[in-house]
């Protein structure tokens, strides 16, 4: 009897051992190198016939607030309710070369945690990253292709700097 | 009247989802399940509040960007959905389908200019 308890004990044990490992795995895949990597959206943009006449459509019809820049959306950090986070919202002209290489319709910006280390990190993958990371004043950018040939912008923002510059241009964010 | 307040979903294309979304986990982190993945934040208007951005991508046959044809849909979260739909219709704007609503919020589809399907949505209970 005494036998039957123990095993089963050895038995519970075994599987409770092995389901935090595997919990413990699994939450490690999210992220292998530690780091978190894409935290927000950082922007959408898309091609259109004419940009002025899109933007005033979604100012008049949607009550966008917008600029020559198309609309900003703030928000505040699901990780830090303290700090504003912000997403570009744009269309572009169908001539556009910013998409290029991508023949698609529409760009996605990721907002990431350190696009440094990322970009290291998606280097070692082989991901084709297609242009070297440029800091202006308000974050990091960089550009790379996903599987299936979606150009993605990936960008570490300044959000203090970003709202400065909003400031400056009179711009209203979408909120 | 307020209308559109957040970003609530991006959704697109893709010849294979399954193979996208396991590039997105392992390259960039995001957490693609069957619905695809969230993004949280939280409204200014209402910090004590969650939002979400639903990220998801479709098969390239996906007929719920109808009629529009691009690669791409947007959500945009409204915050008074029945009276902002009765302004659209008042001028004139395509809307696709009836309301729906779930017990996450009421849904609607309309037509933008250029033929841009977008969703709209009222949360609830998020």
């Amino acid at each position: 009897m005494k036998k039957t308890s123990l095993l089963l004990f050895v038995i519970t044990a075994s599987f409770c051992l092995g389901f935090a490992i595997k919990t413990l795995i699994t939450t490690q895949s999210h992220g292998p190198t530690g780091t978190k990597k894409v935290t927000g959206i950082g922007g959408i943009f898309f091609k259109c016939k004419d940009p002025k006449k899109l933007r005033d459509w979604y100012q008049k019809h949607l009550g966008f607030s917008t600029n020559q820049y198309g609309g900003v959306f703030e928000w505040y950090q699901g990780a830090d309710s303290t700090k504003k986070g912000f997403s570009q919202w744009s269309p572009f002209k169908e001539t556009t070369k910013y998409f290029a290489p991508s023949t698609k319709e529409f760009m996605i910006n990721y907002r990431v945690e350190n696009l440094e280390a990322l970009v290291e990190q998606l280097k070692k993958d082989s991901i084709t990253v297609t242009d070297k990371i440029e800091t202006v004043e308000y974050g990091k950018f960089v550009h790379i292709m996903d599987l299936e040939g979606n150009k993605i912008e990936l960008w570490e923002p300044n959000d203090i700097e970003f709202e400065k510059l909003g400031k400056q241009m009179n711009a209203k964010p979408i909120k | 009247m307020k209308k559109v307040t957040g970003i609530g979903g991006i959704f697109f294309k893709c010849k294979d989802p399954n193979a996208v979304k396991e590039w997105y986990n392992k390259h960039l982190g995001l957490d693609a399940g069957p619905y695809g993945a969230s993004f949280e934040w939280l409204p200014v208007d209402a910090p004590d509040k969650k939002a979400l951005t639903q990220w998801n991508v479709n098969t390239e046959m996906a007929k719920n960007y109808e009629p529009s044809t691009k690669d791409f849909m947007i959500n945009y979260r409204v915050e008074n959905l029945e009276a902002l739909v009765e302004e659209l219709q008042k001028e004139g704007v395509t809307i696709v389908d009836k309301m729906e609503t779930y017990n996450y919020g009421k849904f609607i589809h309309i037509l933008d200019l250029e033929g841009n399907k977008i969703q709209l949505w009222e949360p609830m209970g998020e």
